[in-house]
C-alpha cells in the first residue's frame, strides 16, 4: 500500500505547488515589472492585488475559444496540451528538498522518481520534447504567421538545447552521476557550490537556460509588438493559457536545475550541513526543504530582474550567441574540468576554482580584445517613412 | 512445429490484410475499407496476444502452453501490455496515415512508447538517449522538411503507398520469422526475456545480458555508469572512429550547403 501511497502523494504534492506557484508567480512577475518601471502593479482585485490570479485565471476561462478556419483541429488542441504535458512531467525526477524520516526507520526522499539513475538527462529528454508543442501549434493554425513564428522559436529551442547540454557535463564529471540527489549531496559534502568552482560552466548554463525558458533577452517567440508573438498567435482563452503556463513552468525548472546544479541544492554552511540521509530530523527536512525553494525564488526573482533590464536580441545575434558563444565558452569549461578531474586530487577543489575563474578571465580578455580589434558594425540606415 | 507455424500463419494473415488494407490510395480518410483494415489488424494482435507462446509439442503439453496473456499479472505487465499495444498500433498508424505530419507524429509516438519499454527493462539511458536522439531532434527535423517542403497540404504522391502489396508482405514474412525466433528461443531456454518479465523489474536487460555473455564490467557496474566505462574502455575505439564519422558527416553537410560570400550578394 504505502509503495503506492509515497509516488501518489509526491506527485499531488508537487503538481499542486507547481500551479499555484505558477499563478501566483504572474502577480509576482507584474509586481516587480512595475516595481522596475516605477508604476503600481496590478491592485485592484484584493489587498495588493493578491486576487489577481484568481481574476487572471477566470478571464482565461471564460474567453472564448476559437479553431481558426483551415486549421487541423485535432493537432491544433494537442500543441497546448503536448507543451504543457511534458513541462510538467519533468518534475518527475527534479528533487525538492533532500528527506523526510519516514515510518519504520526508512528516510523518503523528496523526489517523485528517486535515485534514478539518468535523473538529469530525464529531464534533458522530456524537455527536448516541449518543441513539439511549439511546432504543431504553428503548423496546425493555417497562418502564415504562426508558421514563421513555430519554426523561428522551434530553431531556437533546439539550437540552444546544445549549449545547455555541454554546460552540465562539467557538473556531471565532478559528480559522477547524473543523479540530482547525487549531485546536491556532493557539493554538500565538499561545502563548495559550483558556480564558484565552474563559474563558466555557470553563465552558460544560465544564457541557455533562459533561451530554453524563452525569457526575455531571447523571447523571439512571445514578443507580440514586434513579431506576431509567433506560434500561440491564433490560440485563444485556456489554450492561450496552456501556453503561458508551460512558459512559467519551464522558468521554474531552470531554476530547479541552476540551483540543483549549481548553488549547492539544500545545502547551506551553518543552518543545512551535510547529513546522512537516515540522521535527518523532522525539522532539519523541513528546513532544507525551505532552504532549496528559497534558492529557486531567488533565482526565479533573478530572471525576472533580468527580463525587464535587457533589451531583447535580433534573430541573427541569438544565431549567433548560440552557435559562435556559447558552445565554444561550453568546450572551454568542459575541457578545464575534465582536466581537473584528471590531473587533481577530488577533493582540491581550490586549485578548481581558481582555474575557473582564470578561464573565465580569459575569455573576458579575448572578447574585449577581438572586439577592439574589429571595426564596429555599420547598423542599417532605418527606412525613413513619410 | 507444423501446428505452430499454421497458428502464426493464421495470426499473421489479418495483418497483413489489414496493413495493405489500410494503407493510403488517396480515397477518403475513413473509407470503410481502411476501417476493416483495422479491425483486422485488431484481431490479428488479439490473436497473437492470446496465442501459446512455448512449445505446442515439446515436452510440455498442449494445455500447459503459456500466453503471453495468462503469465502472472503483475503492475509492470499491464504496463508492458499498454506500452507494447501503444508501440504496435501507433507502427501500424505511421505507416497508413495519409498526411505526412500524422506519421512523422505517429513515428515519435512509436519511439515514446518503446522507450517506455526500456524504462521497464532498466535500460535507463537508452530510453532517455532514444527520446533525446529521435524523438527530440530527428522527427522534429522530418517536421520541419514536411512543414517546409509543403506548405499547402502534402502533395498527391504523398498520399499513395506504392507497392503497398509488397511491403505488407514483406512485414508479414519479417514478423512471421521474429514470432517463430521467440518460440524457439523460449522452447530451449524458458527463462527467456518474456519469461523474465513476470518477475522483473529491478535487474535490468543489459545486466542480464552481460552475465550471460560474462562480461564482469557490466555486471559490476550496471547501469550508466558501467555503460560509460564500458564505451571508453573496451569499445573506445569504436566510439572515437563513430565520433569522426559524424565530425566527417557535419563538414560534409556544410560543404553541400554552401556558404554565402559578399559576392553572391553584389551579384543579387
Amino acid at each position: 500500500m504505502s509503495e503506492w501511497l509515497e509516488p501518489l502523494i509526491k506527485i499531488a504534492l508537487v503538481v499542486g505547488a507547481s500551479q499555484a506557484a505558477v499563478a501566483y508567480l504572474v502577480l509576482v512577475e507584474r509586481k516587480a515589472a512595475a516595481y522596475l518601471q516605477d508604476r503600481l502593479g496590478p491592485n485592484r482585485v484584493g489587498p495588493w492585488g493578491l486576487l489577481q490570479p484568481l481574476a487572471d485565471g477566470l478571464k482565461f476561462i471564460l474567453k472564448e475559444e476559437i479553431v481558426p478556419d483551415g486549421a487541423d483541429r485535432w493537432l491544433f488542441l494537442l500543441a497546448p496540451l503536448a507543451i504543457l504535458a511534458t513541462a510538467t512531467f519533468v518534475f518527475a525526477t527534479i528533487p525538492f528538498g533532500y528527506v523526510v524520516p519516514g515510518p519504520g526507520g526508512q528516510s523518503i526522499a523528496l523526489t517523485i522518481a528517486p535515485n534514478s539513475d539518468i535523473g538529469l538527462l530525464f529531464v534533458f529528454a522530456v524537455g527536448s520534447l516541449g518543441v513539439y508543442g511549439v511546432i504543431l501549434g504553428g503548423w496546425a493554425s493555417n497562418s502564415k504567421y504562426s508558421l514563421l513564428g513555430g519554426l523561428r522559436s522551434s530553431a531556437q529551442l533546439i539550437s540552444y538545447e546544445i549549449p545547455l547540454g555541454l554546460s552540465v557535463i562539467g557538473v556531471l564529471l565532478f559528480a559522477g552521476s547524473l543523479n540530482m540527489e547525487t549531485i546536491m549531496t556532493e557539493q554538500a559534502r565538499s561545502g563548495w557550490w559550483w558556480v564558484v568552482v565552474q563559474p563558466l560552466g555557470f553563465v552558460v548554463f544560465m544564457v541557455s537556460g533562459c533561451a530554453e525558458a524563452t525569457r526575455l533577452p531571447f523571447d523571439l517567440p512571445e514578443c507580440e509588438q514586434e513579431l506576431i508573438a509567433g506560434y500561440h498567435t491564433e490560440y485563444t482563452g485556456m489554450k492561450f493559457g496552456m501556453f503561458a503556463f508551460a512558459e512559467y513552468l519551464h522558468m521554474i525548472t531552470i531554476a530547479f536545475l541552476a540551483v540543483i546544479l549549481f548553488f549547492g541544492g539544500w545545502h547551506f554552511w551553518g543552518l543545512a550541513p551535510y547529513t546522512e540521509a537516515n540522521e535527518v530530523g523532522l525539522l532539519g527536512a523541513l528546513i532544507r526543504v525551505i532552504v532549496l525553494n528559497f534558492k529557486v525564488l531567488l533565482m526565479i526573482f533573478f530572471f525576472m530582474w533580468i527580463r525587464w533590464s535587457w533589451p531583447r536580441f535580433r534573430y541573427d545575434q541569438l544565431m549567433d550567441l548560440a552557435w559562435k558563444a556559447m558552445i565554444p565558452l561550453g568546450l572551454i569549461n568542459l575541457a578545464i574540468c575534465a582536466y581537473c578531474q584528471e590531473f587533481l586530487k577530488p577533493d582540491d577543489y581550490t586549485t578548481r576554482a581558481i582555474l575557473g575563474w582564470l578561464a573565465v578571465g580569459g575569455c573576458l580578455a579575448w572578447g574585449a580584445f577581438s572586439a577592439s580589434a574589429q571595426p564596429a558594425p555599420v547598423r542599417p540606415s532605418p527606412v525613413r517613412v513619410g | 512445429m507444423a501446428q505452430f507455424s499454421f497458428r502464426v500463419l493464421g495470426a499473421l494473415v489479418p495483418l497483413f490484410l489489414g496493413i495493405f488494407l489500410m494503407l493510403p490510395r488517396g480515397g477518403a480518410d475513413r473509407s470503410p475499407i481502411r476501417w476493416l483494415g483495422a479491425a483486422l489488424v485488431v484481431l490479428s494482435l488479439v490473436l497473437l496476444v492470446t496465442f501459446p507462446l512455448t512449445s505446442a509439442e515439446g515436452a510440455v503439453a498442449e494445455s500447459s502452453g503459456t500466453a503471453l496473456w495468462s503469465l502472472p499479472q503483475t503492475l509492470s505487465c499491464y504496463t508492458f501490455h499498454a506500452l507494447a499495444f501503444v508501440s504496435v498500433a501507433a507502427a501500424a498508424l505511421m505507416i497508413t496515415a495519409r498526411n505526412p505530419v500524422y506519421s512523422a507524429l505517429w513515428f515519435s509516438m512509436v519511439l515514446l512508447s518503446n522507450s517506455g519499454l526500456y524504462l521497464l527493462q532498466g535500460a535507463d539511458f537508452l530510453a532517455a538517449s532514444t527520446i533525446i536522439v529521435y524523438a527530440g531532434a530527428i522527427v522534429v527535423t522530418f517536421l520541419f522538411v514536411i512543414m517546409l517542403a509543403q506548405p499547402n497540404g502534402a502533395a498527391r504522391y504523398d498520399r499513395f503507398a506504392r507497392e503497398g502489396f509488397l511491403s505488407a508482405l514483406t512485414g508479414l514474412l519479417l514478423s512471421g520469422v521474429l514470432i517463430a525466433a521467440l518460440h524457439l528461443a523460449m522452447r530451449t531456454e524458458p527463462r527467456g526475456p518474456v519469461a523474465g518479465l513476470a518477475s522483473r523489474p529491478a535487474d535490468s536487460v543489459v545486466t542480464i545480458h552481460s552475465a550471460a555473455n560474462g562480461n564482469s564490467l557490466l555486471a559490476t557496474h550496471p547501469h550508466v555508469g558501467g555503460l560509460g566505462r564500458m564505451l571508453f574502455t573496451e569499445q573506445v575505439v569504436s566510439v572515437e572512429i563513430t565520433g569522426l564519422l559524424l565530425l566527417a558527416a557535419v563538414v560534409g553537410a556544410m560543404l553541400i550547403a554552401g556558404h554565402r560570400t559578399e559576392e553572391t550578394h553584389v551579384r543579387k
